[in-house]
């Protein structure tokens, strides 16, 4: 009986695997059966979900822009190299 | 030659300089390295601009050359330092392996299924993220930004499968907690 309960720190070890269905089927059971008692971590998963799916995106939103120096390196490299100095 | 006429070389500094350092700062959190990629892109995409047919866009072609160099960036940073496991400084876990107090995750006041909008989540999320260890910060970033599987990842950063796991692990649970303590908490 003991081994069928999973710690927390398993739990959420276990929630990386699953999103690439490397659990066995009792890991995925065992982690489910966990999931519906342990309130914490189904806040770790549903927190984590939210990190790693807009994580993606965090591009749209950066305001960080080249500066001018930069870009006038390397426009004046790149019309070196296309008329071929 | 008709290569030349499709791409357009003369506009990429304008056009897609600022595109492309945004989606590289933000993956490796370094200034003069993520300058050195955008330079690099539009010089390889030169070099093999007769591989260029059109199938892409030349945006979408420019933006994989530069994923292309992020990778490598992080397979170059990968591959001089050891690999091993050691043990965390941060105490998330007790000696029972249940959450401490202190780490433990608190409710925020979100929808977590909607897409995140706001800007602070996003700089919040940069700031955390630079606070993980090289390592992880790009097995996150390879994992989660460019969405490439654990085997591939493995085999380009040279990390066993359970090394790979436990860094996954310790970067969500880092991250986690940054979040909470630095964008729910002070918002």
């Amino acid at each position: 009986m003991k081994q069928l309960i999973l710690s927390c720190k398993k739990a959420t070890y276990y929630m990386s695997l699953r999103e690439e269905g490397k659990l066995s089927v009792t890991q995925r059971l065992q982690l489910r059966a966990h999931l519906t008692v342990c309130s914490l971590c189904k806040l770790f998963q549903q927190q984590t979900a939210l990190i790693t799916k807009n994580a993606a995106h965090a591009h749209d939103h950066s305001n960080t822009l080249l500066s001018n120096e930069k870009k006038e390196e390397m426009g004046r490299l790149i019309k070196d190299i296309t008329t071929g100095n | 030659m008709n290569t030349i006429k499709v791409l357009n070389p003369d506009g990429w500094v304008t056009n897609y300089a600022d595109l492309l350092y945004a989606y590289t700062i933000v993956r490796i959190n370094d200034t003069a390295a993520a300058e050195d990629i955008v330079q690099e892109t539009f010089l390889s995409a030169w070099k093999a601009r007769e591989t260029f047919h059109g199938e892409a866009s030349e945006k979408n072609w420019l933006y994989a050359i530069c994923k292309n160099k992020i990778i490598d960036h992080f397979r170059k940073q990968s591959s001089g330092i050891a690999k091993v496991v050691v043990r965390e400084e941060q105490q998330y876990f007790n000696d029972a392996d249940h959450w401490t107090i202190e780490k433990q995750p608190n409710n925020w006041t979100v929808d977590y299924t909607q897409p995140v909008e706001t800007k602070e989540f996003y700089s919040v999320l940069e700031k955390c993220k630079q606070k993980l260890k090289d390592i992880q910060q790009a097995v996150f970033v390879m994992k989660y930004m460019e969405d490439i599987e654990s085997t591939e990842i493995c085999k380009l950063l040279e990390l066993t499968p359970s090394y790979y796991w436990v860094l996954i692990h310790r970067a969500k649970l880092h991250l986690r907690s940054c979040l909470e303590k630095n964008w729910i908490n002070q918002s």
